[in-house]
């Protein structure tokens, strides 16, 4: 499957800026199911300035600073993927979650060190006996790792409210449980923190959703922004998504663009401006079969 | 040299000339009041009025003008950013400069400890003018003659032709007092002491202290110090020697200041009064302050 | 001033006196001419060098109430003896730990083959705030990490030098050593006659040729500066005056701006390109871009011109996972690790309560540890053996039964103690000592250092903040003082 994905974000100041640096992670990843084809990023103003690294998680970095004075920047990221679909792994077979989580502890591999990792705190994402609670139920010993946390994935699926507006980028995931409701960036982090006080790697992932669904498949929730879901680690099957905002396994209609420990290792764009006064910002996204 | 650093010099040159002036005013206006305390209060409360105005001062007893850590205005607050401005800047003047804005800080400080009388704000007065002095020592003593000494006498020069100009054209001014009046006897003499100017006005016109003669030694005299003639022409002098460090950007600000000077040096006043002398200064406010927002911006916002 | 009457602590080291009541060897000369001084005299001097600091500036700024009270940092007179042989060693064993430290940050930002390794666990680094992740693949200029390190040493019972803390990131007080040296030799001059006292005014030019050699553009002369937060700083005085002693520029971040790529500062003459920085602001406030957004003191971009090679950085970003509580247990198996050397200078012994051995240790002597939490910051976590009652150490016990890859414990140590001016006669008093580690072409050590002082009787904090001062800190070229002058009867205490 082909898209082109467009991804723009304006803003508008009531003030002139004067100078303005930003850090960008727009640009689609190479995954074993998806393949970016052409990557571009276009800001306006135009920059002289726009180099790029990879950072900490493999992701592309974009930095760029505009040095004159401007009352409008807009930032818009095209990129065509491939996206192969693939059948959902196997998750009957994974192995025993008890299992996976006391070898973890012992695997000093790059792999096994990398998956430790993704059990640890992170900024938005802490360890807590109440995340606990909510999933131990599926997570009876022995039961196949996968199948357990799809089995979580669906049930916060059923018992959380997908209401926009209900939450904010600071708001904890204490009290996300707590209320029952947010959006896919608060479901992603929920369960990453549950995976995680239980022992099992997990990692955020951002991206987009495809927002015209096959006939007889409902539209996908997070269809005209950004969208974020998690990937647990199992070994043999590697890192495997699961986006609990639709209670389903990905397949191919999400196109991945970054991912990291939670939120703040992949904010799409963020920037430092002098001046400006109070602004307005403008996010759209389009994702389109090509 | 950082461009802060050469702000920071220019305004602590102009905050010290601040505090010495406005020491040396707010003395002698307290010596007329004292003077005229019977004889003519309606003229010792204008004067005194008057002098604040040309100091931007707000009507405050002399004591909160000097002493109070709570007012923005104040001598205290003034040499408190002076000491602040010295602190920030302490890697390029000599460490002999800091001790001693550090040293007068601290002895003002105790002033405002040991309580304020008639005698602690006298000794503020004279303590803050003879630091003023001390302070001009140590800087032409030890002072390396880089851009940075030169942005701080310019500091001053400019600061020090505004104060004259002002206390000058405060006494010129409409609700000032009529030639012929009781007060005409000792409110010139009042100007001379407020600019530190009586024994020189003295030597140079020795018969008696008249109107005409005291603008013309303020304004013209190209010998006194504290002249607007003698600090226009230390100016311009200052800003043709920053040219050496920056032959590009120097060259409108050394003819901004030296077209001042040569206003200043060859002004054909004829009646010299407030018919003539205001319009004058009030020109010569407008290039100055002009002068001093193109040095600014030249060499201090980059 | 009397000797007599000195209490020799028998349960501490004495740095001057023999636990007999003698003196030192070390110190025979100089106390000697000390009590040669009255009482008085010496009062009057010590005044004179508070003044002398106080109007240089030597202050640090205590924010008690709203305005910041400058005070000076106490001073002691008696200076600090350190021989030729001990300082050898700590000289030798302070190069091997900087050595040591500075691999292990390479590695742990590069192959992390330490943790491949299992000698260090690996979410002790993933989970230390400290570790940057913008820094992993990241190789600074030179290879350094530490350019400047102040390693905090103790004395034990034995008079043993351990390490307590390894300060690795932006230590400070080297200002208080050089200006104090000086003072001291305008107000003491008697005292440094029959001593052969090394010099340590070398030291800002060892900081500014260690700056220059971590440029990363081969040009003439390359552009330096200091960057400290600003004037309310408490370190303030510190930053100004190296930045003045080594004639380069302090610059606040406002003064800074990236432009095309490269580090810039703004100046009279326009922007013109800065090549290193040596950085008195943490990590977090470097840069808003790519550390804390709400920092006002860093640069914009400063990390990405970083990161490009555009600029060198001292301390590298990144370097306080290697002053860790939770790491520095590891350190002298770092050394082992790296250099194949044993540790000269020991650690505090410190026990790892994930390895079976060391926790049968803690458990089973609680009363006489201090067990740290090693993923809590401040008191929280943290369990003072001979102060804590049964019930505490029951709840620490199932704590680190629990979860024994969170604690650590250490031995609690007596404080060395040294002799000391308390009104107008000497008593002893804890002190610690802070030399500074400079990593350039070489890495070399300032002879001496700070030494700080516990002023109140009975107390360990030699913190300026808590009533601790500070003294001279005298390396000596030879053992035998007094080569200059006839030897005199040594002082003793009856």
């Amino acid at each position: 499957m082909r898209y082109l994905v467009r991804h723009t974000t304006s803003y508008e100041y009531s003030e002139p800026v004067s100078i303005c640096h930003n850090e960008a992670r727009l640009v689609p990843r190479q995954t074993p199911h998806q393949r970016p084809l052409v990557s571009r990023l276009v800001v306006e103003p135009s920059t002289p300035t726009l180099t790029s690294d990879t950072d900490y998680f493999g992701n592309v970095v974009h930095f760029f600073t505009l040095e004159e004075a401007h009352v409008r920047l807009s930032v818009s990221a095209i990129s065509e993927v491939d996206l192969e679909p693939f059948e959902p792994p196997a998750l009957l077979l994974s192995p025993a979650w008890d299992g996976v989580r006391d070898r973890i502890r012992r695997d000093r591999s790059p792999e096994g060190l990398g998956a430790l990792e993704l059990t640890l705190d992170s900024p938005h994402v802490r360890r807590a006996d109440p995340l606990i609670d909510y999933a131990s139920q599926s997570f009876a010993p022995g039961r196949p790792l996968l199948d357990a946390v799809f089995e979580l994935t669906r049930r916060i699926h059923a018992d959380f409210a997908y209401v926009p507006g209900s939450t904010t980028i600071a708001t904890p995931i204490d009290r996300v449980l707590e209320s029952r409701r947010g959006v896919c960036q608060d479901f992603a982090h929920l369960q990453i923190g549950m995976l995680r006080s239980l022992g099992i790697p997990a990692r955020y992932v951002s991206g987009y959703v495809h927002n015209t669904p096959p006939p007889g498949r409902p539209c996908l929730v997070g269809a005209d922004a950004s969208h974020a879901w998690l990937s647990a680690w199992c070994p043999g099957f590697g890192f495997v998504d699961f986006d609990p905002t639709n209670g389903s396994i990905p397949s191919d209609e999400h196109v991945t663009l970054a991912w990291g420990r939670d939120f703040s290792d992949t904010s799409p764009l963020r920037g430092v401006i002098l001046g400006g006064g109070q602004h307005l910002v403008r996010v759209g996204v389009e994702v389109a079969r090509a | 040299m950082l461009s802060r650093v050469a702000d920071a010099l220019y305004w602590m040159g102009r905050y010290i000339e601040r505090a010495e002036h406005t020491a040396r005013v707010l003395e002698a206006m307290r010596d007329l009041r004292l003077d005229l305390r019977e004889v003519n209060r309606e003229v010792a409360d204008e004067q005194w009025r008057g002098a604040l105005k040309a100091l931007s001062l707000p009507e405050l007893s002399l004591s909160r003008l000097v002493l109070d850590p709570a007012e923005p205005t104040s001598l205290l607050c003034s040499m408190s950013r002076a000491r602040e401005n010295a602190r920030q800047v302490r890697e390029v003047i000599s460490p002999e400069m800091w001790e001693k804005l550090n040293q007068s800080y601290w002895s003002l400080r105790d002033s405002v400890a040991a309580g304020q009388n008639e005698s602690t704000l006298s000794q503020a007065l004279t303590g803050i003018v003879s630091s003023s002095f001390l302070w001009d020592g140590v800087t032409d003593a030890s002072m390396i003659r880089g851009e940075g000494w030169l942005f701080l006498k310019l500091g001053k020069f400019v600061e020090r032709t505004d104060g004259v100009a002002r206390m000058v054209g405060a006494r010129l001014a409409p609700s000032g007092v009529s030639s012929g009046t009781s007060g005409e006897n000792v409110t010139w003499p009042t100007l001379l002491k407020s600019l530190d100017a009586v024994d020189a006005y003295r030597t140079a016109h020795p018969k008696r202290v008249e109107r005409r003669a005291v603008i013309d030694f303020l304004l013209f005299e190209a010998d006194f110090p504290r002249s607007v003639r003698y600090s226009t022409a230390t100016a311009a002098d200052l800003s043709r020697r920053l040219r050496r460090f920056h032959p590009e950007l120097g060259q409108r600000v050394e003819r901004c200041f030296g077209r001042i000077a040569a206003r200043v040096e060859y002004a054909d006043l004829d009646t010299l009064d407030a018919a003539t002398v205001t319009p004058f200064l009030l020109e010569l406010g407008g290039s100055l302050s002009e002068a001093s927002s193109l040095l600014q911006k030249t060499f201090f916002l980059c | 001033m009397r000797l007599a009457n000195y209490e020799v602590d028998s349960r501490t080291h004495d740095e001057t006196f023999e636990p007999a009541g003698g003196v030192r060897p070390l110190y025979r000369e100089i106390l000697a001419r000390l009590s040669d001084l009255s009482a008085q005299e010496l009062e009057q001097r010590r005044k004179m060098v508070e003044l002398l600091l106080r109007n240089q500036g030597v202050t640090f700024t205590v924010y008690s109430d709203d305005a910041g009270i400058e005070k000076v940092f106490p001073f002691d007179p008696i200076p600090r003896l350190i021989s030729a042989e001990e300082w050898d060693h700590v000289e030798r064993g302070l190069v091997q730990r900087v050595r040591a430290l500075n691999l292990f940050l390479a590695d742990v930002y590069g192959a992390q083959k330490i943790l491949d390794d299992g000698l260090i666990p690996a979410d002790l680094i993933y989970r230390a705030g400290s570790f940057r992740r913008e820094m992993v693949g990241m190789t600074p200029p030179q290879g350094i990490f530490t350019h400047v390190v102040g390693t905090d040493l103790i004395r034990d019972e034995n008079g043993v030098l351990h390490v307590l803390e390894d300060n690795v990131r932006s230590p400070s007080g080297v200002s208080y050593v050089l200006e104090c040296r000086e003072v001291m030799k305008r107000v003491f001059s008697v005292l440094f006659e029959p001593h052969g006292v090394r010099p340590i005014d070398d030291y800002t030019d060892w900081l500014r040729d260690m700056l220059m050699h971590v440029t990363p553009r081969a040009v003439g002369e390359p552009t330096v500066v200091l960057l400290s937060p600003g004037m309310y700083n408490s370190a303030y005085f510190e930053h100004s005056f190296l930045a003045r002693c080594m004639g380069i520029s302090l610059v606040e971040g406002s003064d800074l701006v990236v432009r095309d790529g490269a580090v810039c500062m703004r100046t009279t003459q326009g922007l013109r390109r800065v090549d290193v920085i040596y950085r008195r602001i943490d990590d977090d406030f470097l840069d808003p871009v790519a550390f804390r957004p709400d920092s006002v003191l860093g640069c914009p971009g400063l990390f990405a011109a970083y990161r490009s090679g555009a600029v060198a950085l001292a301390n590298a970003p990144g370097t306080g996972v290697a002053d860790d509580k939770a790491i520095y247990p590891f350190v002298p198996d770092m050394i082992r690790y790296y250099l194949s050397e044993e540790p000269i200078l020991p650690n505090v012994p410190t026990y790892i309560a994930s390895r079976p051995d060391d926790r049968k240790y803690i458990l089973e002597h609680l009363s006489e540890l201090v067990v740290k939490q090693t993923d809590a910051s401040g008191g929280y976590g943290m369990l003072i053996g001979p102060q804590a009652t049964a019930e505490q150490r029951e709840d620490f016990k199932r704590r680190i039964e629990q979860n024994p890859r969170s604690y650590i414990a250490q031995r609690t140590i007596q404080l060395g103690k040294h002799a000391t001016l308390i009104d107008g006669s000497l008593e002893g008093r804890c002190v610690d000592l802070r030399p500074y580690v400079l990593y350039g072409e070489q890495i070399r050590v300032i002879p001496g250092g700070l030494t700080r002082v516990a002023l109140r009787r009975g107390s360990l904090v030699v913190n300026s903040s808590q009533g601790g001062g500070y003294k001279d800190t005298w390396v000596l070229n030879s053992t035998e003082p007094g080569t200059k002058e006839e030897r005199r009867e040594p002082s003793t205490v009856s």
